[in-house]
């Protein structure tokens, strides 16, 4: 997909789901606020590093620090429940969407659900690809 | 009767015709102001029209690159993302960490 988004086909963009319970919400969660100081994608990385055992609070504040964020500003920006509003706005439209499950991938309308082989994300890309210049 | 008398009469059947009219004339100039004004406003149960980026995105290909107006946080917060905001593809992941 790298070469797809640094040659310009592809914008990849990021919707929560956390339909597994209070720790995965929390995590999305967690995630906003790392966004917030600019490290979504480096503690996004580091969450899915760290799956086993799940995501207590103590946990979350740790993989901020190891990030690189402010650790106090990240507490609070938890605290301040802000962050939760936004991923439950993405739930809800995911839900409106009809999806049900992760991942699920939306390639130009096309909806994916379950991880596919890399040629079926690619195929999607090509034909969406197409399609758009296409309308030009 | 004299034509005094007939004009008198005349004057005071106008005069009840419009007592009985102009109240509901009134009441219904009423009653459409308020309709006007309700129907400006949206329900109750409406949720604002955020107008997100990944909405127009995924059904035109192309994403709006501008951000909707509520929740005022989530404008300023935005999806976040990779790859240029004019891409002719994009692709959203609903995705959970757990």
């Amino acid at each position: 997909m790298q070469e797809y988004v640094e040659g310009g086909t592809l914008r990849f963009e990021w919707r929560d789901f956390p339909y597994l319970g209070q720790e995965s919400l929390n995590a999305a969660v967690a995630a906003r606020a790392a966004q917030e100081q600019g490290r979504f994608w480096e503690y996004h990385d580091l969450l899915y590093r760290n799956q086993p055992g799940g995501f207590p609070d103590e946990k979350l504040v740790g993989l901020a620090r190891e990030a690189g964020l402010d650790a106090e500003r990240f507490e609070a920006d938890l605290a301040s429940g802000e962050y939760e509003q936004i991923v439950t706005s993405d739930f809800r439209e995911g839900q409106q969407r009809g999806i049900s499950g992760t991942p699920t991938f939306v390639i130009n309308g096309q909806v994916l659900s379950g991880l596919q082989p890399v040629g079926v994300y690619e195929n999607a890309i090509e034909q969406a690809k197409r399609e758009a210049e296409g309308e030009t | 009767m004299s034509e005094t008398n007939k004009n008198t009469v005349g004057a005071t059947e106008r005069s009840w015709s419009l007592l009985f009219w102009l109240p509901l004339i009134a009441a219904a100039l009423l009653l459409l102001c308020g309709c006007a004004a309700q129907s400006s406003q949206p329900s109750s149960g409406q949720e604002p029209q955020a107008g997100r980026e990944g909405q127009a995105s995924e059904q035109t290909g192309r994403p709006a690159g501008v951000r909707g107006e509520a929740p005022q946080r989530d404008a300023a917060l935005g999806y976040p993302s990779l790859g240029d905001a004019d891409a002719p593809v994009v692709m959203v992941e609903y995705a959970d960490f757990q």
